[in-house]
């Protein structure tokens, strides 16, 4: 409001400025003119009464002469009727007053010597010009005259003048006031008034789109048809960018990721609604926090950690993709977790987005992939592994019946023969033994354990495995190398190689052209590597470092180079309908890759195809041991009470014959409950609990539980066909003191026992 | 050389002396208000000398007749006369008008110069000296009989007077009138006086209808007065004028028709039957072309009476004619005997005259006595 009056006082102040100005130089300028009039007035009246004189004088001279003093008194009388002449004296010779026709009720005295003359002088309150001359001819003076000629004419024209014009200026004046409080509102404050009140309408009271009618013709219409018309453009703005905004919302809310926003210190801003129920919420109660502080993450001070490093990475600029889990109720969630830095102009970040895709399902579907996939491997193994395990029941079991014809028939035979055959046993339960073990690792699902391992042995066994479920034609050549150390997981690794093998044993038999005859040689080699820059140049990829290379080289009919792009995709085969399912090379991928390492292939269509594994080598010495290979036959002789639990009795029978033939006494229980009583019984008794993991009516683990519950020292030791499952590494990691792999040997299981006893 | 000179001179001397003119100033205005009425005489004293002079002029030789012109003016009246002084005139003949009559006298009886004034008739004018002759009648003669007239000719019993107070004569007929219109009973209503050169008389008739005289006594000269009739029958006023001898038929110059009925006071009329009457006419038919007006005769006599007083004076000294005009006993004027009393004073009688049609009617004549 105070605005406004500002205004209106300048232009107040303004106007009565320059209406002074003006008054002031129109008062000099008028001045100057009334005088000048008043001047030329006075010199036209002299003209003017030199006239009259001039025009009588003859006369009155006559008259002076003459004395004709009544003529002089109409004469004078008639020249007093002229308009603004007052008064007419006409003196004689001597100055004595002949006759005095004046008005004037003040007296008019003359002077002696006054001469002929012009005076200005006020009688009766009137301005009078006087003409003072004589009356004569040529030299000879008969009298004089004075006439009084009246200035009240101009003066009250100038007076009139004068208020005119002061009445003039006092309208003008007057005008001017009521221009400014009238007009100076309608044009200016009116309408800049309303322009203002509709832009309070918009920034304050949000009513966006507000719009002003004025209709001046002028250039105010003109600021009010902009305003209007940028009015209704922020209007649109504003609604485009609110439906942006929900647009944006939605998508975010719905969309199925989780999204959070956060800031350029990795505090949480925003998180979309699918993100909110990952944690149960519904609303971003936790925005200013740490992000790694957040429910999202805090089941776990690994994962937090290592949030914080990512973030810390992103700050810099990074763009960081990795794999995160979240605990459910009933297992875990995977996910595909990406955290993104949003940059300014400038390059700085600003702001960083973190997205996560739930990969359960696809984990499952990986995993359940990789199944399939190792089904497949059995299915193809299936057959030959039943082959061998029939050949190798042959084995023992013509041996033994051997034996037992011999016996029948009383047929004695030699202590060799006998240990022949006792040996073929042996070795055919042994390779029984591992052809079991191999195929149970194979058919379970399991998660990758990294392990420090070497490569050769993995080779080893599956050549062994397989050597049996191939053709004939097929032959192998490997040497045992200098140790391939890697970190990996053993039974993928296997995986891996088992895949390959087939695969090469496939592409020189069954996936030969019909007239082809099968068979060939698959070379397989390991050794250390590191590449070098023409290597680097080729494979852009390929990180620098030490690396353990394995190839697998055949003969076969090669891959088209078509193909050859193609080969690692899910479902890609080059095999017959129904003779593949396409996710083993995929498979062999993805596991590489899992492993950070890289694989390549090199294929001449009917010459052969090469694969190429390079695995990060690792400096230390393998963990895993191949646990037995020990010869030692000595058997040490133990004492003490073992409690064996198992629920096959074969397997019951078979532990308690060795146990008690080296000397310890046994019990036995054929489940986890019975042996939770008898070792109540007898707990004082007992040294040792044998267990077994997997058994009715109450698990291994339970059962672990409930002994080391009943006696915290108790010694156990948990035998298992599932090598190193997470639930037997659970049960390892409560305390087991040792594990037993089955099928396990005679000398195993004695030395363990003795080994746990006596430690 | 300078003797030869001499010589000539001296005979060129003796010949102007032997033939110099008898010297006769006339002043009258030839310019100015009065000059149209002095026109009338001017041509017959003109007339009147050159007929003497055809007859061998006086006293052997020629009368020249020097005019002066006095611009109707009594100033100018005066200068005239001072130069009629330097030309050393033996006589003058002037002027018409009182006023100027009376500025010259003065100067003229100062320097024992004869003045024969025709008309003027303020009483003053004959008083001022003995060399100062009229040979009219004066007008305290004049304002009794216009009483007498107006009273009982005309059977007026109120009148207004309208007088020119711009000279001499106008005021003193008008004061003698009154004078004696009162005395014989009369009533004057109003007087009323104006200026000379005036042409706007309306300031005399305001409130005239209330006035509403009989007579309207008006004792100015020719040109006022007819304006003033003139404006009188403009406005509507029908009542009669009675004029002096300021009147005369030179007014028919200024004014036509609304002269007509009014009557005036003359020297001489033209229907008067005497033998010198006859002659004087004759020779003015003869002798000059403009009309004859009743003015022309009192000229003819002022200037022939003055002839007559050189004759019997055989003398051009000025002196000697003033003493022959004394002693002139009844000569015969065309206007009538003249005879000069004690102050110069002619006593003539006065003739009443009527303006009828484009001349004027003779009425009546009044005698002084």
């Amino acid at each position: 409001m105070t605005h406004k009056n500002m205004l209106k006082n300048r232009v107040s102040r303004l106007i009565i400025f320059t209406f002074l100005i003006i008054s002031f130089f129109s008062l000099i300028i008028q001045m100057k003119l009334q005088h000048r009039r008043k001047s030329n007035y006075i010199k036209n009246a002299k003209v003017f009464l030199k006239t009259i004189v001039k025009l009588n004088n003859k006369e009155l001279t006559n008259e002076l002469f003459e004395k004709r003093i009544a003529a002089i008194k109409i004469r004078s009388d008639a020249l007093k009727k002229i308009h603004l002449i007052k008064a007419i004296i006409v003196y004689d010779k001597e100055k004595r007053i002949v006759y005095n026709s004046s008005d004037f009720k003040e007296k008019i005295t003359l002077l002696p010597n006054e001469n002929e003359c012009f005076k200005i002088l006020k009688l009766d309150n009137t301005e009078c010009l006087e003409y003072f001359t004589k009356l004569g001819l040529s030299s000879q003076v008969f009298g004089y005259i004075r006439i009084f000629y009246s200035l009240e004419e101009i003066n009250q024209s100038q007076i009139f003048s004068y208020s005119f014009f002061s009445l003039f200026l006092l309208f003008i004046f007057v005008f001017l006031i009521i221009f400014q409080q009238y007009y100076l509102r309608k044009i200016f404050i009116d309408p800049l008034t309303k322009l203002e009140k509709a832009m309070q309408l918009i920034s304050s009271k949000n009513k966006i789109g507000t719009t002003i009618k004025i209709k001046s013709n002028d250039e105010i219409e003109s600021l009010a048809n902009s305003f209007n018309q940028m009015s209704l453009n922020l209007k649109k703005s504003y609604e485009e960018i609110s439906q942006s905004k929900e647009r944006f919302h939605v998508i975010f809310n719905q969309t199925f990721q989780l999204i959070v926003l956060l800031d350029k210190d990795g505090n949480l801003l925003e998180a979309n609604q699918t993100g909110l129920s990952f944690i149960g919420a519904t609303e971003n109660i936790y925005s200013g926090m740490p992000f790694w502080e957040t429910p999202w993450w805090t089941y776990s001070k690994e994962q937090q950690e290592h949030l914080k490093n990512v973030i810390n990475k992103v700050k810099k600029g990074e763009f960081i993709r990795f794999e995160a889990y979240y605990p459910l109720e009933n297992g875990k969630a995977y996910v595909d977790f990406s955290v993104k830095p949003l940059f300014d102009k400038s390059g700085n970040v600003i702001q960083m987005i973190a997205e996560g895709r739930d990969i359960t399902d696809r984990k499952i579907a990986e995993a359940q992939l990789s199944q399939a996939q190792k089904m497949e491997m059995v299915g193809t193994l299936a057959g030959g592994l039943a082959h061998d395990f029939n050949n190798l029941l042959a084995g023992i079991l013509g041996s033994v019946s051997i034996i037992k014809m011999k016996r029948k028939l009383k047929k004695e035979f030699s202590a060799k023969e006998f240990d022949n055959y006792i040996e073929i046993i042996e070795n055919s339960g042994d390779r029984a033994a591992n052809l079991v073990q191999q195929l149970l690792s194979m058919s379970r699902k399991q998660e990758l354990v990294f392990t420090k391992m070497d490569l050769n042995y993995s080779i080893k066994n599956i050549i062994k495995i397989i050597k049996g479920s191939l053709d004939k034609s097929v032959s192998f050549n490997f040497e045992f190398g200098e140790p391939a150390i890697v970190k990996a997981d053993p039974v993928q690794m296997e995986q891996v190689f088992l895949n390959l093998c087939v695969n090469a044993a496939h592409s020189m038999t069954i996936m030969r052209p019909r007239n082809q005859k099968w068979g060939g040689k698959v070379f397989i080699q390991i050794d250390k590597y590191r590449p070098n820059e023409k290597f680097l140049s080729e494979h852009k990829e390929f990180i620098d470092g030490d690396y353990v290379r394995i190839s697998i080289k055949d003969q076969g009919v090669g891959i088209d180079e078509k193909y050859i792009e193609k080969i690692f995709n899910p479902f890609f085969t080059t095999k017959e309908k129904g003779k593949g399912t396409g996710l083993g090379l995929a498979m062999v991928y993805s596991i590489i890759k899992q492993h950070s390492g890289y694989i390549y292939v090199n294929s001449q269509k009917g010459i052969g195809s090469e694969f190429q594994i390079y695995l990060p080598a690792v400096k230390e010495k393998a963990e895993i041991i191949e646990v037995g290979e020990n010869e030692d036959f000595e058997l040490t002789k133990g004492e003490g009470l073992i409690l064996i639990v198992d629920d096959e009795e074969i397997l019951r029978i078979t532990v308690k014959s060795i146990l008690e033939e080296v000397g310890y006494s046994t019990i036995m229980a054929v489940n986890g409950k019975e042996a939770i009583q008898i070792y109540e019984e007898r707990k004082n008794e007992i040294s040792l609990v044998l267990l077994d993991m997997v058994m009715p009516i109450m698990s291994g683990k339970d059962t672990f539980i409930e002994l080391r519950r009943i006696n915290p020292n108790c010694k156990i030791i948990l035998s298992s066909g599932f090598k190193k499952d997470e639930r037997v590494q659970a049960i390892i990691n409560l305390g087991v003191n040792a594990f037993l792999q089955k099928p396990y040997g005679f000398k195993d299981l004695v030395n363990l026992v003795q080994k746990v006893l006596t430690s | 050389m300078k003797l030869f000179f001499s010589v000539i001179m001296i005979v060129c001397v003796n010949l102007a002396f032997a033939v110099k003119p008898i010297k006769i100033g006339a002043i009258f205005a030839l310019t100015g208000s009065a000059s149209i009425h002095n026109k009338y005489g001017s041509s017959v004293l003109k007339v009147a000398v050159s007929e003497l002079n055809k007859k061998g002029g006086l006293l052997g030789k020629k009368i020249n007749l020097i005019f002066y012109d006095n611009h109707s003016t009594a100033l100018g009246s005066k200068i005239a006369a001072e130069k009629a002084v330097k030309d050393s005139v033996v006589a003058v003949i002037g002027a018409s008008w009182s006023s100027h009559s009376l500025a010259i006298a003065p100067i003229l009886q100062k320097n024992k110069i004869v003045e024969i004034s025709p008309m003027s008739t303020n009483p003053k004018y004959t008083l001022i000296g003995d060399y100062i002759f009229r040979v009219c009648f004066n007008d305290i003669f004049q304002g009794k009989a216009i009483a007498k007239f107006v009273h009982q000719n005309l059977k007026a019993k109120k009148v207004v007077v309208f007088t020119n107070e711009e000279n001499s004569y106008s005021p003193t007929l008008s004061k003698a009138f009154i004078k004696n219109f009162t005395k014989l009973g009369g009533k004057v209503l109003d007087e009323r006086g104006y200026l000379e050169e005036v042409t706007n008389f309306d300031d005399l008739f305001i409130n005239f209808s209330s006035i509403n005289p009989d007579i309207i006594v008006l004792t100015g000269y020719e040109r006022d007065a007819s304006f003033i009739i003139r404006r009188a029958r403009d406005l509507g006023i029908k009542t009669t004028f009675v004029g002096g001898d300021g009147f005369s038929e030179a007014m028919f110059n200024y004014e036509k028709n609304a002269l007509e009925g009014n009557y005036f006071v003359a020297e001489w009329s033209l229907e008067t039957k005497t033998k010198e009457s006859k002659k004087f006419i004759d020779l003015m038919e003869k002798k000059q072309s403009g009309e004859i007006v009743s003015t022309m005769a009192i000229y003819y006599d002022s200037i022939q009476i003055l002839f007559e007083a050189i004759k019997k004076a055989n003398s051009i000294n000025s002196t000697e004619i003033k003493n022959a005009l004394y002693k002139i006993k009844n000569y015969p004027g065309v206007t009538g005997p003249i005879t000069f009393d004690k102050n110069g004073d002619a006593n003539k009688q006065i003739v009443i005259l009527q303006f009828k049609g484009k001349g004027v009617k003779y009425i009546t004549s009044i005698s002084p006595n």
